[in-house]
């Protein structure tokens, strides 16, 4: 992230205005054109990336397990943004597991360390937890927010009060793929491993079909929110490999360069 | 409900065994996912069809569960049971006598009787009631015994056709009360009723008329007899009203009496002397009636038939003097095969070859009777060998069998060993014959009338003048009765009687039981045909149905499987 500073590093020209340093006018533009400008130089400063991670009992379940490829996806980027030195943050949702700001290469051991004891943490209301989070870093910062967002009230509330203060949401949406291509069927009792919840359900192919429609309406829902919100969205499947989402998606969706 | 193997019902227990694995069996597969609440979104629809498919599922359990039970059940071979019947026997008799050929309704009586009788034959079954058909002509007959299938007694009533006889009512009520007095029959008769119903007789019977014809307009010739050259008629007056009579005699009025007076339902009998020589002559009642049918007769005079009698009995010669036959009588020992007659009697004798007369009657000496059934190993059936009868008794070309009714009857059968009186009575290589056995006369078959008498009476049965050789008539008995006769019990040959194919160019009796025999044989007949119609109450076998109905449900199991899997 690049902000506007007081480095060296020459940026743009801009038109004096009423309160403005007169040390920064350029006199010799002011000679050529007779008309005050100011220079702006370009301030590079270390940004915070804030990694939020859900670390719910759904998230624990796929093949590839969706918790597992989340870590390895937080650590490649804490990586990146450890080197860039920027601080990196991490917090689990529900509240468990926190990193704190840290920033620089050598904090990579000990944040791929941390990551390495990550374990699902039971139940969480994405919206609920997010919102505490929001509450508790009013600095705003760019936040990779990265659940499935498997949560019946939804995260989209959550999503709100981060923007509200201010934070840069970055919303990267991981699935098994059998959560959205359904490979069983039959006479079931399905349950939800993090609430518990049953329900019994015959997929036939009929029913299959009526729940990919479902499925792909919740998606639909979530990614037009995003866009209304100016929220970059990625749809990661779990069985897509970390090298080609950091090295080709992320480019694509213009989060890295 | 009976059944035939109850033991296999003990198969029910599969039935039990399947409904204890159905209950015990795990539900549903349970699978842990990460999410339903999509799954509950899709509710409405998902529900839904779970709903439906746990119906079908439930249904396609009980399919099953009703097919082990179908088929065990099936196995076990049930018996539908006939509930008890509650109708009753009723007798619909149509007379078919001639005066129901009357055509004072049309088209004629009978014709209106039968679509009477068919109305209420179709109103007595369907009142849960039994039907027999008889037909009242002389004599009386069953058509068809009890029954409940319509499309029976339908057939036989159109099979009903006139028989051109006198009424036998009397016949019909002891009919009657020999075969169906004890089931407390009704009886509805169809007829027009010209006769007396003698009630006095069967106070008990349940007797329905249904007369059918107008008021009887009917002048009839009622019997007539002619002895050369007398002729006796009897006339009778059915009309309601007097009427004058004229006879014409092949188309000429009579002079004397020229006119008969014939009082309502009376009748007269008239006595005329014919002059006329002609071998055939018309007589008829000019007045016109309702039954033109009644009102000819045709006298025939037929010429002597030539009788070439091989037999050196006196007492034969007179007893066939006596039939108006022209009589050659030969001594055997002057016999040859060029006599040519319309009729050979051997009596006591049998020529070497026969003659080619078209009748015959063969009475073969003692000692070289008629054993033609002795000996024979091949079709398991005697066989002539040394008679000279097998000249014209082909045997080869007759087929034998045994008929088990009659074998019950303990029939004497045809064999050396019983010295049983024999008669056989039929066409034999296209010629009627009687041929007796030598130890008729011998035997103590009762006789009526002596031997002589005996041997005319066949003749004439020869000549057509008799329904067949005239036997004295034993009283009927209920029991059927072991032959008597004089000679020792046959043993080494199987009992029975055998007839031909058909049974009815050739039947062999024995003269001893004949006329006993045949009573009862009728009688036989008769109740088997009774019980016959009777068995139609018997329990029906419902396999079949226990059986088809599993198999549906296989296929309605396969269709919900197929639909919704």
């Amino acid at each position: 992230m690049r902000k506007g500073g007081a480095s060296v590093e020459f940026a743009d020209f801009r038109t004096y205005t009423w309160g403005d340093d007169f040390r920064l006018i350029d006199w010799n533009s002011y000679a050529r054109l007779d008309r005050p400008f100011v220079k702006v130089y370009r301030d590079e400063e270390g940004i915070t990336i804030h990694f939020l991670l859900d670390c719910s009992n759904s998230m624990d379940w796929g093949s590839p397990n969706k918790l597992e490829y989340s870590l390895r996806l937080i650590a490649a980027l804490g990586f990146i943004a450890c080197s860039g030195y920027n601080w990196v943050k991490f917090q689990s949702l529900p509240d468990g597991y926190s990193y704190p700001e840290k920033r620089g290469r050598y904090q990579i051991p000990s944040f791929f360390d941390f990551l390495s004891g990550i374990r699902s943490q039971g139940q969480c209301h994405l919206n609920r937890e997010i919102s505490r989070y929001a509450e508790l870093n009013p600095r705003p910062s760019l936040i990779f927010l990265i659940s499935d967002a498997l949560d019946p009230l939804g995260v989209e509330g959550g999503i709100k009060r981060l923007l509200a203060r201010g934070h840069q949401v970055i919303f990267m949406h991981i699935l098994a793929p059998e959560e959205f291509q359904l490979e069983y069927g039959g006479d079931l009792e399905l349950e939800d491993m993090e609430w518990g919840t049953k329900v019994e359900v015959t997929l036939e192919e009929q029913t299959v079909k009526v729940f990919q429609e479902t499925f792909e309406r919740w998606q639909a829902s979530l990614r037009s929110f995003c866009l209304a919100h100016q929220i970059p969205y990625l749809f990661v499947p779990s069985s897509l490999s970390c090298e080609e989402l950091i090295l080709k998606r992320f480019p694509m969706a213009g989060i890295l360069r | 409900m009976n059944f035939s193997q109850p033991l296999f019902l003990f198969s029910l227990l599969s039935a039990l065994l399947f409904l204890w694995i159905v209950l015990r069996r795990p539900r549903r597969q349970l699978r842990k996912v990460s999410q339903v609440f999509l799954f509950l979104r899709a509710r409405k629809e998902v529900l839904f069809r779970f709903t439906r498919w746990q119906l079908i599922k439930n249904l396609i359990i009980v399919l099953q569960l009703l097919f082990l039970i179908f088929l065990s059940l099936a196995v076990a071979g049930p018996q539908g049971v006939i509930p008890p019947w509650s109708g009753k026997y009723c007798v619909v008799v149509v007379d078919t006598s001639l005066s129901m050929m009357a055509q004072d309704i049309v088209p004629d009586r009978l014709s209106l009787a039968l679509d009477l009788a068919q109305a209420k034959t179709e109103e007595l079954l369907s009142s849960g009631n039994t039907v027999s058909l008889w037909e009242l002509s002389s004599p009386p007959r069953i058509v068809q015994g009890f029954t409940t299938n319509f499309q029976k007694l339908k057939d036989a009533l159109r099979a009903l056709e006139p028989s051109y006889s006198s009424t036998d009512i009397l016949g019909l009520l002891e009919l009657l009360d020999k075969w169906v007095a004890p089931k407390k029959v009704e009886v509805y008769l169809f007829s027009d009723l010209a006769f007396s119903l003698f009630p006095e007789k069967f106070p008990q019977l349940v007797l329905h008329s249904q007369a059918v014809g107008q008021v009887s307009d009917n002048l009839a010739i009622a019997s007539s007899k002619f002895q050369d050259p007398v002729l006796w008629l009897s006339l009778k007056n059915f009309s309601q009203k007097d009427r004058e009579v004229h006879l014409l005699i092949d188309g000429q009025r009579l002079k004397e009496p020229a006119s008969i007076w014939m009082e309502s339902m009376g009748s007269e009998e008239v006595s005329l002397t014919l002059t006329s020589t002609k071998p055939y002559l018309k007589v008829e009642i000019e007045e016109k009636d309702a039954l033109p049918w009644d009102n000819v007769i045709y006298v025939v005079r037929p010429q002597p038939l030539k009788v070439i009698l091989v037999s050196s009995s006196p007492f034969l010669k007179s007893a066939f003097q006596a039939m108006n036959l022209m009589v050659v009588s030969v001594n055997p020992e002057d016999y040859s095969p060029d006599l040519q007659g319309d009729l050979v009697v051997f009596e006591n004798f049998l020529p070497q070859s026969l003659p080619d007369t078209p009748l015959f009657v063969v009475h073969p000496p003692q000692g070289n009777g008629f054993f033609p059934w002795v000996g024979i190993e091949e079709k398991g059936f005697p066989v002539l060998k040394e008679s000279p009868l097998l000249e014209f008794l082909d045997l080869s070309s007759v087929d034998f069998y045994q008929v088990p009714v009659i074998q019950s009857l303990t029939l004497v059968p045809v064999g050396y060993w019983g010295k049983a009186p024999f008669l056989l009575q039929g066409t034999i290589a296209g010629r009627k014959a009687v041929v007796f056995s030598p130890n008729l006369s011998y035997s103590n078959f009762t006789l009526e009338a002596s031997f002589p008498v005996f041997l005319a009476n066949v003749v004439r049965f020869l000549t057509g003048d008799e329904p067949g050789p005239v036997l004295p008539e034993q009283v009927g008995s209920e029991e059927l009765l072991e032959p008597s006769y004089g000679g020792e019990r046959f043993s080494g040959s199987p009992p029975g009687l055998y007839l031909h194919k058909g049974a009815q160019e050739l039947r062999f009796y024995s003269c001893a039981l004949m006329s006993e025999e045949e009573s009862n044989l009728t009688r036989h007949t008769e109740v088997e045909r009774l019980g016959a119609s009777e068995s139609t109450d018997a329990p029906r076998d419902l396999t079949p149905f226990f059986l088809a109905f599993p198999l549906t449900l296989i296929l309605i199991e396969e269709i919900l499987r197929k639909r919704h899997v």
